[in-house]
C-alpha cells in the first residue's frame, strides 16, 4: 500500500475505508476479481463509491475487545482457553488438519495427509479489520467446524517445514539433532506444548525416512507422551486431542516395535 | 430463548426471541433475512465446537452464529 492507484484501469465499485488530507483515498474493491483488495487510490481517479465509511469507521473499543474475547471464551475448549492466554495462539483439531489460530496472517496447519509438515496459510473473514481480532477467531473456529476443506482451499497452505532433511555423517546429525531439541525446549519454555509435540513429531519422521530408526523412536514417544500429557491436563476434550494425534502415535508404535530396535 | 450472535464492531451484539413469541420470532426472522442480504452465513451452534449450516431461519434454534465469507491472503 505504499504507493497510491495510479493507472487509468477503472477499479470498479469500492467501499471508502478513509480520506487522506492529499486528496487520496484508501479504499476496498466492493466487485471484480479484485474484491475484497484494500488499497490507496489517488486524488485524480474517479470513484465509483458504494458505501462510504470514512465518517463512520472506528477502530474497535477496548470494550469491544473484551466482548469479543468473551465470546471467543465460550466457544473454546478449556485446553484452547489456556493456551491462547499462555501463548497468543491455539490448536484447532479438524478431521482433515490440525490448524493453529490466532497468529493474523499467519495460521499454521498440518494436514492429515501430511502431518509431519508444518505449512502456513493465511484465512480472514472479509473485513474482519473492523472487528475486534477475537471476533475473527470466532467465525474461524465456526467455519473450521463447518467446512474444513473448504477453509483450506481457500488458505492453499504452503509448507514452512522447521526442520529440514537430517545430515548423513554423524557429527553434522548430531547437530541437526541439537539444534531440534533446543527448538523443540524453547517452545515447551515458552507454553507450546503441542507446538512441541508436533515439533518432535516431525523431527521423528524425518530421521525415520533418513533410516535413523532408534533417535526416531526415542522422539516420536517423546512427542506422543506430550500429546497425551497435554489431554489429562485438559481432560474435557482429551479424548478429541489423543484421536487427532493418531499419526503421532502410530509412528511411535511403529518405532517402538521390535524389529526397530537396533539401529541408530 | 433463542438468539443470534452477530460478530461486529462491538463485540457482537446479541438477538434474542423468545420461542413460541410470534411478534419476537417476526423481528428475528426479519434481521436474519437482512444479515443474510449482507453475504453473511448463519452456522447454528450444536455444542462444544460443532455448528452446521442453517438455510433458512428456524425459530426453534437455541444458538445461532453469523460469519462472514472467508477469504484467502
Amino acid at each position: 500500500m505504499a504507493e497510491p492507484h495510479r493507472s487509468t484501469r477503472p477499479l470498479g465499485p469500492v467501499e471508502v475505508l478513509e480520506r487522506f488530507a492529499n486528496g487520496a483515498h484508501l479504499v476496498r474493491i466492493a466487485d471484480g476479481c479484485r474484491r475484497g483488495e484494500v488499497c490507496v487510490v489517488a486524488s485524480d481517479v474517479r470513484l465509483e463509491v458504494v458505501t462510504d465509511r470514512s465518517c463512520g469507521w472506528r477502530p474497535p473499543t477496548a470494550g469491544a475487545q473484551g466482548r469479543a474475547r468473551e465470546l471467543l471464551a465460550t466457544r473454546c475448549t478449556e485446553r484452547q482457553r489456556a493456551t491462547y492466554e499462555r501463548t497468543g495462539t491455539f490448536w484447532v483439531l479438524t478431521p482433515v488438519a490440525w490448524v493453529r489460530l490466532g497468529t493474523l496472517y499467519d495460521l499454521r496447519v498440518r494436514t492429515m495427509r501430511s502431518p509431519w509438515t508444518q505449512r502456513a496459510t493465511c484465512v480472514v473473514t472479509e473485513r474482519f479489520d473492523e472487528r475486534p481480532i477475537d471476533d475473527l477467531w470466532t467465525e474461524l473456529l465456526g467455519w473450521l467446524a463447518v467446512d474444513p476443506a473448504g477453509f483450506l482451499r481457500i488458505g492453499n497452505p504452503q509448507p514452512c517445514a522447521q526442520v529440514g532433511r537430517p545430515p548423513a555423517r554423524r557429527a553434522e546429525l548430531e547437530s541437526w539433532l541439537r539444534a531440534g531439541r533446543d527448538r523443540w525446549r524453547a517452545l515447551r519454555a515458552a507454553g507450546f506444548e503441542l507446538d512441541a509435540a508436533h515439533l518432535a513429531f516431525e523431527l521423528a519422521r524425518a530421521l525415520h525416512v533418513a533410516g535413523r530408526p532408534r533417535w526416531a523412536a526415542d522422539l516420536a514417544a517423546r512427542a506422543w507422551q506430550q500429546v497425551l500429557d497435554e489431554a489429562s491436563r485438559f481432560p474435557d476434550d482429551a479424548g478429541a486431542v489423543v484421536a487427532a494425534h493418531e499419526p503421532i502415535r502410530s509412528l511411535a508404535a511403529a518405532l517402538a516395535a521390535p524389529a526397530h530396535a537396533g539401529g541408530v | 430463548m433463542g438468539t443470534m450472535l452477530i460478530p461486529d464492531r462491538t463485540g457482537h451484539t446479541t438477538v434474542a426471541w423468545r420461542q413460541g413469541d410470534a411478534a419476537g420470532e417476526a423481528a428475528a426472522a426479519e434481521r436474519f433475512a437482512t444479515l443474510l442480504s449482507e453475504r453473511m452465513t448463519p452456522f447454528v451452534h450444536l455444542g462444544a465446537q460443532q455448528y452446521e449450516p442453517l438455510p433458512a431461519f428456524d425459530p426453534t434454534a437455541d444458538e445461532i452464529l453469523w460469519v462472514r465469507p472467508l477469504q484467502g491472503g
